[in-house]
């Protein structure tokens, strides 16, 4: 993944993802605060609606490539040399595992809708 | 008027030191700059060690850190710092002796730039013949970039710099990396721009500003930084 999105791609790619969820989070919250919503199936079924859920699994997809770019810099510049490798491996393996999680949960919410 | 000034002789010293000097009044006209002061210091204790040359701003061998900012002491005025004045080394490098210090990596930084005119294939001889033209606008794109004068006050005032000083260029080569990108005489700037593209040698910038405050020429180093991710954008949609 370091050498998938580094220098200028990683530069952009943070910067879009910023602007998106800059974008997503309150429109999201708008979007939720304007429903009613008493029942757990009720919630599962705004949840659901497609656009919607689409912009929530993108909006996932984009917190992990914001945070790979953001953390990344962070260790690069702050660890020593000797424990980047290890740390940044860590790091892939945690937003990969939270990844998978949040995923699997946008995907529950879609099945039980 | 009282200075204190870093001291350190490896070779002897166990630890660095800040040792005090003091100037009369008297001796401090309202003209003299920092150098004219530390040359007087330096009839008190000839073992005080610094770089100087042309003593007018323009060799950029005097750089050092006065009262927490990098400054050229031939051009800083004595009356305007204020009093103690502390003296030390520029940050980052490390010290060869007083308030030399060793700028191998510096320049190892901006070798590494390329910083010369590259305007045929590598096999091409130039026409010395014919002088290679620019249009007035041409040349004034390089304004701005040229003026650097390698004091190193800019690199060594950067926090990226300090950390990763063996991989990231540094403000000073990436100044100099602009220079000969946006040089219409030059037919590498793919190539440049494609070399600079790496998360350590130019995207370790942050954006923090200390090259453009610090630079004695009043240049802008963060600024042709952007202008350099910008022109890698615009090369990529190209």
């Amino acid at each position: 993944m370091s050498r998938l999105l580094t220098g200028l791609k990683a530069h952009l790619w943070q910067r879009l993802s910023a602007f998106w969820l800059l974008m997503y989070f309150p429109l999201a919250g708008l979007y939720l605060a304007n429903q009613t919503i008493t029942q757990h199936a009720q919630l599962m079924a705004v949840l659901a609606q497609p656009l919607f859920w689409v912009a929530t699994l993108i909006t996932l997809g984009l917190i992990a490539v914001h945070a790979w770019v953001g953390v990344r810099d962070i260790l690069l510049d702050y660890l020593p040399r000797s424990s980047v490798g290890v740390a940044l491996l860590a790091l892939g393996a945690g937003l990969g595992v939270w990844l998978g999680f949040a995923i699997y949960t946008a995907w529950s919410v879609l099945v039980q809708a | 008027m009282q200075f204190s000034i870093y001291r350190y002789q490896p070779q002897t010293d166990a630890e660095p030191f800040m040792q005090t000097f003091e100037l009369d009044e008297a001796q401090v006209t309202d003209d003299m700059m920092l150098l004219g002061a530390l040359e007087l210091l330096r009839e008190q204790d000839p073992t005080l060690t610094f770089r100087s040359s042309c003593k007018e701003g323009v060799c950029g061998s005097d750089g050092m850190n006065v009262n927490g900012q990098n400054v050229l002491s031939c051009i800083t005025r004595v009356r305007t710092l204020k009093a103690p004045v502390v003296i030390r080394p520029m940050p980052g490098l490390p010290v060869i002796r007083d308030l030399v210090i060793d700028m191998d990596l510096f320049y190892q930084q901006y070798e590494a730039v390329d910083p010369y005119l590259q305007p045929t294939q590598p096999n091409q001889t130039i026409d010395l013949d014919h002088e290679l033209l620019q249009s007035p606008e041409e040349r004034e794109r390089l304004d701005g970039s040229y003026e650097c004068i390698l004091c190193g006050c800019c690199a060594t005032s950067c926090p990226s710099f300090w950390w990763n000083p063996d991989q990231f260029h540094g403000p000073a080569a990436l100044l100099a990396a602009r220079r000969f990108v946006v040089d219409s005489r030059d037919i590498t700037t793919r190539d440049r721009l494609e070399k600079l593209d790496d998360v350590y040698k130019t995207f370790r910038c942050r954006n923090i500003q200390n090259c453009t405050a610090s630079c004695p020429k009043g240049l802008n180093p963060s600024q042709a930084i952007n202008e350099l991710k910008s022109l890698m954008l615009k090369k990529q949609v190209d």
